[in-house]
């Protein structure tokens, strides 16, 4: 057991501290952030020059380019960026799809999808969710349908974040609708500017784009397909894991901000909450609570470094995470009494320039995405902690 | 950072378990707590198997054990529900061993190595008061001391003219006279009064102060392991207890508190192992102990009443072990510094800056 950095990581993880301080400056509380900003250009660049310095692929294997280091240094590199808001890319398209192509991938497929990836040409939205398919993700009726060396897609998936920017969605479909619903499931990579996809945008309640996409007689090769045909759903868990764990990260270093901020903010505008013994208590639990998701954020990228997939930590951490968000987003605009009402463009001013409220709902909205904390638990006290499958209905 | 056991530290965990899996059954510890007191025969049984002098540097003839190594082996002996004083025991020798006096350091060699004696950290709290006279002879009382009747030996902390300072006694001397107590967790325990008691000067503010840290994250270590064992019995249990036609384990509603058991467990375990590394590295600063002390008391009283709650009647019956667990970690959750103790802590420093990363 060690709780520090061997000399090779910690000068690793200066030199990302450098480049970060380069490229952001971690806004404060009375600065205006942009969190929206992961498709802009400056975005894009920092991808690519994070892959010119190897920094991407540095725990990859070595026939992909990769210096099959310690999975820490991937750890390291995500946190310190979030840490700093450092933007590249969209979050999620190197860390996650990348790996899938690399693992499930043709030799072709690699060769054309990782490069482009790793230069921020390629950004993946996630097609999972349809109108019908949330929770119970498995019962997706999207439908692919072989017809020679191509298929038909017909359907429509909601809650495509991003897919407004990116160039591509990683969508799964049914191939097979007579097999159990697992197993019917294929996985296909397929550019957003086909003929027969219409993107719609849905506003949510938190000043966030959304969009629904529909699929009519969308024609794709059978070569965009990633994975065995009906082999999609053992390709989403494996990915679903290793999202969890990159989400750790992101949730938690959220978390952590607008903690920093808040403290800046009571500084400078209410000392007088700063010097209520009950409120300095509140907030010593608040940090407590942030502590112990630090502590399962580490936890899980430990049993990322062992080679392992983080299914029971990674879950254990998106659940502290959320479940954190809303209480502390919530205690701290108590503790604010009526300041704690106003949004980000009030004339008076709003608490943290509106942070606090943008994270309540936030929060809220993240406890049943990526997988309801429900079923996070079910995933802990099942593969976790090898309690017996409840009955489940087909 | 590696969250792994080291070579060293399998092979302490392996042959402590053993040792315990032989030595201590559910019926011996019942017997122990129903007589009031320690495991008298056990604690020679360590000692002579070498495990009283294993966190003695090799300089002194021991075994060269840092703090995670007497964690480890603390930790397996908490789950077997061992009556023994080796958490208080150990906090002495570390840091005795590490910032005592020479003199203390022969005494202690000769009190736990030779003699198979006990030590129990015996710091004054609110209302106590020890003096020091100028021959160095201890006075004054200490309300709680841990295995202070079963321990040969005290040390006990005094603030005299240059600050904190460690004094040695021999808890045998006719002027120490203690008064047994009783709390929720059964264990030993004393009111110790003092009346002018030779003592050997054991150490000044900085062995203090390390006693301090030494004592209270072995006391986390306890809680996540009394929180671990309460786990443990859970999960066999609610796969097998059979209800509305069903294993109770099936149900979501038992799944899900399951789930927040070994998430909370997970969280002050890693809280709980840095803050030992931290210390046995002299960085670890008094938020990040009172960081780790609230989340293992918190952790180890909602992990232990769950258990109960999972367990429904048995789990309440003197005759299954639960109650040893939620009892010990009740008491442990309270001394050196409770969670509402140690959240007011963070509370003074909360709007420092902290390095998140």
């Amino acid at each position: 057991m060690r709780f520090d950095w061997p000399p090779e990581q910690a000068e690793f993880r200066e030199e990302v501290r450098q480049f970060a301080a380069e490229r952001s400056q971690k806004p404060s509380w009375d600065q205006d952030e942009d969190r929206e900003n992961w498709a802009s250009a400056e975005s894009r660049e920092n991808l690519a020059e994070l892959d010119r310095r190897g920094w991407l692929r540095r725990s990859w294997p070595k026939d992909l380019g990769g210096q099959e280091m310690s999975p820490w240094y991937q750890f390291l590199l995500a946190i310190e960026l979030a840490y700093t808001d450092v933007h590249y890319g969209r979050r999620g398209t190197s860390s996650m799809i990348g790996p899938a192509i690399q693992r499930f991938g043709t030799d072709a497929q690699r060769a054309e999808y990782l490069p482009k990836i790793w230069s921020g040409e390629i950004t993946c939205a996630l097609g999972y969710s349809e109108p019908n398919a949330g929770s119970d993700l498995a019962s997706l009726r999207t439908r692919a349908v072989r017809d020679g060396d191509s298929y038909v897609i017909n359907g429509s998936k909601i809650w495509t974040s991003d897919a407004h920017w990116t160039s591509h969605v990683y969508l799964a479909v049914r191939t097979d609708p007579q097999a159990p619903k697992h197993r019917g499931i294929s996985i296909f990579i397929v550019p957003l500017n086909l003929k027969g996809i219409t993107i719609r945008p849905i506003e949510m309640m938190f000043h966030h784009r959304t969009n629904e996409v529909f699929f009519d007689d969308v024609v794709v090769p059978a070569d965009w397909r990633i994975g065995e045909e009906n082999r999609g759903w053992y390709m989403l868990a494996t990915a679903l894991d290793h999202e969890r764990a990159t989400m750790a990260i992101n949730n938690y270093m959220d978390l952590v901000h607008v903690f920093e901020w808040s403290i800046g903010y009571l500084n400078a505008t209410r000392p007088d909450v700063l010097a209520d013994p009950v409120a300095r208590r509140k907030l010593a639990e608040i940090r407590l609570d942030l502590s112990m998701l630090r502590a399962l954020v580490m936890t899980t990228g430990s049993i990322v470094a062992s080679g392992e997939a983080p299914s029971k930590e990674a879950s254990a951490s998106k659940v502290w995470a959320t479940e954190l968000g809303t209480r502390m987003t919530g205690t701290m605009m108590d503790l604010l009494g009526r300041d704690g009402t106003q949004v980000a463009d009030s004339p008076v001013g709003s608490p943290v320039r509106g942070r606090l409220e943008k994270q309540l709902w936030f929060s809220a909205l993240q406890r049943f995405t990526g997988g309801a904390n429900e079923i996070q638990r079910t995933i802990i006290a099942e593969r976790g902690l090898g309690l017996p499958r409840e009955r489940r209905p087909a | 950072m590696n969250l792994g056991l080291s070579d060293t530290q399998e092979m302490i965990r392996d042959s402590m378990r053993q040792q315990l899996q032989r030595e201590v059954s559910w019926e011996r510890v019942s017997a122990v707590i129903a007589e009031g007191g320690h495991d008298d025969a056990l604690w020679k049984r360590l000692a002579a198997d070498g495990w009283l002098g294993f966190a003695f540097p090799e300089s002194m003839g021991g075994g060269g054990a840092d703090l995670l190594d007497v964690a480890v082996a603390l930790e397996e002996i908490s789950k077997s529900a061992a009556v023994v004083p080796f958490a208080e025991t150990m906090a002495c020798v570390y840091t005795l061993t590490r910032r005592g006096t020479e003199g203390a350091q022969a005494a202690l060699a000769e009190a736990v190595v030779e003699n198979a004696g006990a030590v129990a950290p015996a710091l004054a709290g609110p209302g106590d008061e020890i003096t020091v006279s100028a021959e160095g002879a201890v006075s004054g009382s200490i309300r709680y001391v841990d295995y202070g009747p079963a321990s040969t030996h005290h040390l006990v902390s005094a603030s005299g003219p240059v600050g904190p300072q460690l004094l040695l006694v021999d808890a045998g001397n006719s002027g120490v006279t203690q008064r047994s107590l009783d709390n929720v967790g059964r264990t030993p325990q004393s009111a110790a009064a003092y009346t002018r008691v030779p003592a050997i000067a054991a150490g000044g503010e900085d062995a203090a102060a390390l006693l301090t840290q030494t004592a209270t994250v072995l006391c986390c270590v306890q809680l996540v392991a009394f929180a671990q064992q309460a786990l443990d019995l859970t999960i066999p249990y609610v796969r097998d207890r059979v209800q509305f036609g069903r294993a109770i384990g099936t149900f979501q509603a038992v799944q899900q508190q399951a789930a927040d058991m070994v998430s909370a467990l997970d969280a002050a375990r890693y809280l709980t192992y840095e803050a030992v590394w931290k210390v046995e590295h002299g960085t670890c600063s008094p938020a990040d102990l009172a960081t780790a002390k609230a989340a293992a008391s918190r952790t180890g009283v909602f992990v232990t009443l769950t258990a109960h709650q999972l367990h429904g009647g048995m789990g309440m019956t003197e005759e299954y072990p639960l109650h040893f667990f939620s009892r010990r970690a009740k008491e442990r959750s309270l001394a050196w510094g409770s969670e509402h103790e140690s959240l007011a802590l963070l509370a003074d420093s909360v709007t420092d800056e902290t390095d998140w990363r």
